[in-house]
């Protein structure tokens, strides 16, 4: 009886642990068994799909999760990427270990440790000593003076060209950011022109207003000089009517005169003219 | 009577200032025009001069005419023409009011657009520190995608299947052009 039990239950235990493989390897294998899978059949925690706290929230977003909120359950990481490895002593044991056992043994702890440690996978044969051992060596001297002599170099040339492509990305955003901006300024300014029409109404308005004006002053002016020029013409008239009347006048007393005149009259003249003549000349002897 | 005017009140300074470079040419014409209206407004006087009436009275001869031009000229009044130009102005500046609006907004919600774009490419972190997946966040048309755009190795345009050499494809053209 109590085997049974015991075959049933492991029975149950080996049902639920086939089930629990049999997710784990699609999970695994499904990538490779469906090329074009959809993300959303990987079965993912969501938090590993969901975008980063700098992820840009206005791009497409590349995870399938993303719409379960898998930005806002992110913590907001501040940190940068290290671009250098951290220190470490001998050129390979990192400096966080001697400082696991600093406070621990002190300062020769982690020396000891070392020391003890290889001892021990030396003598027990953990690793053995075999010729890939010796050629180890020589590469280590080889990569030592590697290391010393060339890496300098080749670490500065590619760094070189890292920098520069970094640069040109940088320059591509720093001049899509200046179109941008100078695109905004010129909408701006166009703004700016488009409402200066205002004033160009006004001015409209205003030409309307003096044309206006212009043609009052014109009728104006046109029945003042109509008006005076008719009273003008009556006074000129009358100045020329008198000086006409005059002319006539003279000319008519002078003709009168003249026919008065006779030839006994004109001879008379002439003798009385001789005599004051002639008496004028004796009062002056 | 409507209202008199003596002389200009437009900025025009202001006016050229804002008018776009390539519309000067219109306004200087504009200009003339207007400044044409305005030399004709200062030709004549806002009212016409007096006339001396008594003098005429004692220089023209036939009584009572002076009298009867005087009562005649004061009598009439010149009417101020109507103005029926000032209503078109006022419906044109309603239409240009509202296409400058429209203009504004629109050119606002670009300025909104441009401005959500300048806050994107702020916000992207430097390219010295982006990872692979930050890339692919910043450009995702440029990155390597290989689950939705996969490609072969080395995952340039040339060595892909569907890639069509550009001079090959041209050739057969250049060839009929020749024929």
């Amino acid at each position: 009886m109590s085997k049974l039990m015991f075959s049933q239950s492991s029975l149950v235990i080996i049902k639920l642990l086939w089930s629990k493989l049999s997710k784990f390897l699609t999970m695994i294998f499904r990538p490779f068994i469906q090329p074009r899978f959809n993300k959303q059949f990987l079965f993912v925690p969501n938090f590993i799909l969901a975008h980063t706290s700098t992820c840009p929230a206005s791009k497409p977003k590349c995870g399938a999760s993303a719409g379960k909120g898998g930005t806002t359950s992110i913590k907001k990481i501040d940190f940068k990427r290290a671009e250098k490895s951290a220190p470490c002593r001998f050129g390979f044991i990192p400096e966080e270990w001697f400082q696991f056992f600093h406070s621990k043994t002190g300062v020769t702890g982690p020396y000891i440790f070392g020391l003890v440690f290889v001892n021990y996978l030396v003598s027990k044969e953990i690793y053995v000593l075999e010729h890939e051992y010796y050629s180890g060596l020589s590469y280590v001297v080889i990569l030592y003076f590697i290391s010393k002599k060339m890496a300098p170099g080749i670490g500065a040339s590619l760094d070189k060209e890292v920098d520069a492509e970094i640069a040109e990305w940088e320059k591509g955003r720093a001049d899509q950011m200046k179109v941008f901006e100078t695109t905004i300024k010129d909408a701006k300014d166009a703004q700016w022109r488009a409402e200066g029409q205002k004033i160009l109404i006004e001015a409209k308005k205003e030409n309307v207003a003096m044309q206006l004006e212009a043609v009052y002053r014109e009728r104006a002016m046109r029945l003042y000089q109509m008006v005076k020029g008719r009273l003008d013409y009556h006074v000129k008239k009358r100045r020329t009517e008198n000086k006409l009347h005059q002319k006539w006048m003279i000319a008519w007393i002078l003709e009168n005169v003249h026919k008065s005149i006779t030839a006994d009259f004109q001879k008379q003249a002439l003798n009385q003219a001789i005599k004051d003549l002639a008496l004028a000349a004796s009062r002056v002897k | 009577m409507a209202k008199r005017i003596s002389q200009s009140a437009v900025n025009w300074a202001a006016l050229a200032e804002r008018v776009p470079a390539e519309q000067k040419a219109h306004l200087a014409a504009f200009k003339i025009k207007s400044d044409n209206y305005l030399r004709r407004v200062l030709a004549n006087p806002p009212e016409p001069p007096k006339i001396n009436w008594a003098v005429y009275k004692q220089a023209v001869p036939i009584p009572g005419m002076v009298d009867t031009f005087q009562k005649q000229y004061e009598a009439l009044k010149i009417p101020y023409p109507a103005d029926t130009q000032t209503a078109l102005v006022e419906s044109q500046w309603n239409q240009v009011k509202n296409a400058i609006d429209a203009f504004i907004q629109e050119s606002n919600a670009n300025i909104a657009s441009y401005q959500k774009e300048i806050n994107a490419t702020k916000a992207l972190l430097p390219y010295d520190q982006m990872t692979m997946e930050d890339f692919y966040d910043a450009h995702p048309d440029l990155a390597l995608d290989p689950i939705k755009k996969p490609t072969f190795w080395p995952h340039t345009p040339e060595e892909q299947l569907d890639y069509v050499d550009p001079e090959k494809q041209t050739q057969p053209t250049t060839a009929a052009a020749a024929h």
